[in-house]
């Protein structure tokens, strides 16, 4: 076993000391806008279902294999299994990630599959395992919600049947604004954060997380403009996916 | 496990308002709460709701702060599930929902990556900023599961915050600002402070079958629910985080109710909780 060498990471980038100028962020846009979205089904062929998916700086690739005999030995069940692996690449942030899962993994890969869990039909394949897993080659902000947008697309791009497709995004308060789709400096001066999963045209919630204090009046908002934001990712995924059809 | 039949009973019982065990929907299991149980600890405390039992005990440590914190204290949360807790905690699924609790706690506890948001005050921890700061340790463990385990815990984790009594430090001068400094420890219980929980929420887990919503579920009733949510609310109703569980999506509107219903409930709950920890009887009147 290598031991660790005691070492001091040395930064590429410092962060910027405010993140709102003005009435805009950063990066020039409104606190209601999207950054640039790029998505694209079907990248990898062994897998049944992929998406490669990209808000801004944040790139993040889906994989879905199965329906399939599970790998553990499990208990009979009527319906079907699924199982979400999400993997951050060492080189994805600004600290180097060390070897093997760590907890925040483990949660996200957790979030993740209560958000598609409530969208996929498990009865369709009962007693197989659906295994999706989700690397992020690069964490830019909202790494989850991008990570079940591409997760929603490659399900689609598999043929698996789902009640809906599943969109998410997040929002990040900084300083009482509401800022969506946001970025990593964003994220790391914001007192409270929103990411809602939704099932658009089904109106379903299928994952919400509000995190820091919220009074009922804005908790609705940001519940609004969440949901506002699903929508306009919804539209862009179908958009997507009838483009590669045709 | 219930049977399909079994389920869809209990979960027509709910839309009638009435519950195996004789509760209503809102009501939870009785109550009971101790604290300062834990000689080793700084402050302690265990709840049990119903048959659920959990053990909370807070340590404090001196340590050092965070780089991008210099100014708050730390934080260290776990919880641990007893393998006998339930007939399926032993091995890996107990460590599951030992990690899955866990992270539970520290979504409404912890700030995030700004050092704020969190809903414990952290730069109240702080000794000498960028160099020594109080640390928080605040283990859990599980000894017996019958549902509703995280509002147990957090009520156990609000309890035994409020018990816990940091010694007073006297920071020695120093002559430049390089040098490490001096601490010196007063070790009079009298003279030790308390940890602001005024302001600390409960998780109130609101579970939805159908049109009904329910107040602590019951190991049974867990498995019958559609969805349910977890959220942390403070003395004032206050929303302090929320977190969606369980298999089924759920429509906006319902989700809506489902906050106000639990923002309504937990209010309650904490005051019954603090009048309880003034009072020292033994079992908590909810």
């Amino acid at each position: 076993m290598n031991k660790e060498v005691p070492s001091t990471p040395y930064h590429v980038a410092d962060r910027p000391k405010e993140v709102l100028k003005g009435s805009s962020r950063l990066d020039g846009r409104g606190y209601e806008v999207f950054r640039n979205v790029f998505m694209k089904p079907g990248t990898l062929s062994q897998a049944a279902g992929s998406a490669y998916a990209e808000f801004g700086n944040t790139k993040v690739m889906v994989g879905v294999y199965g329906p399939r005999e599970s790998e553990r030995r499990e208990a009979f069940s009527t319906e079907g299994r699924l199982q979400c692996d999400v993997k951050i690449a060492s080189y994805a942030r600004r600290e180097r990630k060390g070897f093997g899962q760590n907890d925040e993994e483990r949660e996200l890969s957790a979030q993740m599959q209560t958000a598609l869990e409530a969208a996929v039909r498990l009865q369709t394949f009962p007693k197989a395992n659906v295994d999706i897993t989700a690397l992020v080659l690069e964490s830019g902000g909202a790494d989850l919600a991008v990570c079940i947008c591409a997760a929603g697309m490659a399900l689609a791009d598999a043929g698996i049947e789902m009640e809906d497709m599943v969109s998410a995004c997040s929002v990040s308060r900084v300083d009482g604004h509401l800022l969506l789709d946001p970025t990593v400096d964003e994220a790391c001066r914001e007192d409270g954060s929103a990411l809602l999963a939704m099932m658009p045209s089904a109106n379903a919630v299928a994952q919400v997380v509000l995190r820091g204090q919220w009074s009922n009046a804005q908790a609705s908002e940001v519940l609004q403009l969440c949901m506002g934001g699903c929508a306009q990712i919804d539209a862009y995924m179908r958009q997507c996916l009838r483009d590669t059809v045709s | 496990m219930a049977g399909e039949d079994m389920k869809s009973y209990i979960v027509q019982g709910f839309q009638d308002n009435l519950r195996e065990d004789g509760r209503s929907c809102r009501e939870f299991r009785p109550i009971t709460l101790s604290v300062s149980g834990l000689q080793q600890c700084s402050g302690s405390a265990r709840c049990s709701i119903g048959s659920t039992q959990v053990l909370v005990g807070v340590k404090v440590e001196i340590g050092v702060p965070l780089e991008q914190t210099p100014d708050c204290g730390g934080l260290q949360v776990t919880v641990e599930c007893s393998p006998c807790a339930g007939p399926s905690y032993a091995g890996r699924a107990g460590e599951e929902l030992g990690a899955e609790l866990t992270k539970s706690l520290e979504r409404y506890l912890k700030p995030g990556s700004s050092g704020r948001g969190g809903s414990l005050d952290l730069r109240a921890l702080s000794i000498v900023s960028g160099r020594r700061c109080w640390i928080l340790c605040i283990d859990a463990l599980v000894l017996a599961v019958d549902g509703n385990v995280l509002d147990a815990l957090s009520i156990a984790v609000k309890a035994a915050l409020q018990d816990t009594r940091i010694p007073l430090v006297e920071v020695g001068v120093t002559e430049s600002p390089d040098e490490e400094p001096e601490l010196e420890l007063d070790d009079d219980p009298a003279h030790a402070k308390q940890i602001d929980t005024s302001q600390l929420p409960v998780i109130m887990t609101v579970s939805q079958a159908g049109r009904a919503y329910i107040l602590d579920a019951s190991c049974q009733e867990e498995t019958c629910m559609e969805s349910a949510i977890q959220l942390a609310v403070n003395s004032s109703g206050a929303l302090c985080g929320l977190f969606k569980r369980g298999p089924s999506a759920v429509n906006p509107a319902v989700l809506q109710e489902m906050m106000a219903f639990g923002q309504r409930q937990g209010p309650i709950l904490i005051r019954a909780a603090d009048s309880f920890i003034k009072s020292a009887t033994n079992v908590m009147q909810y």
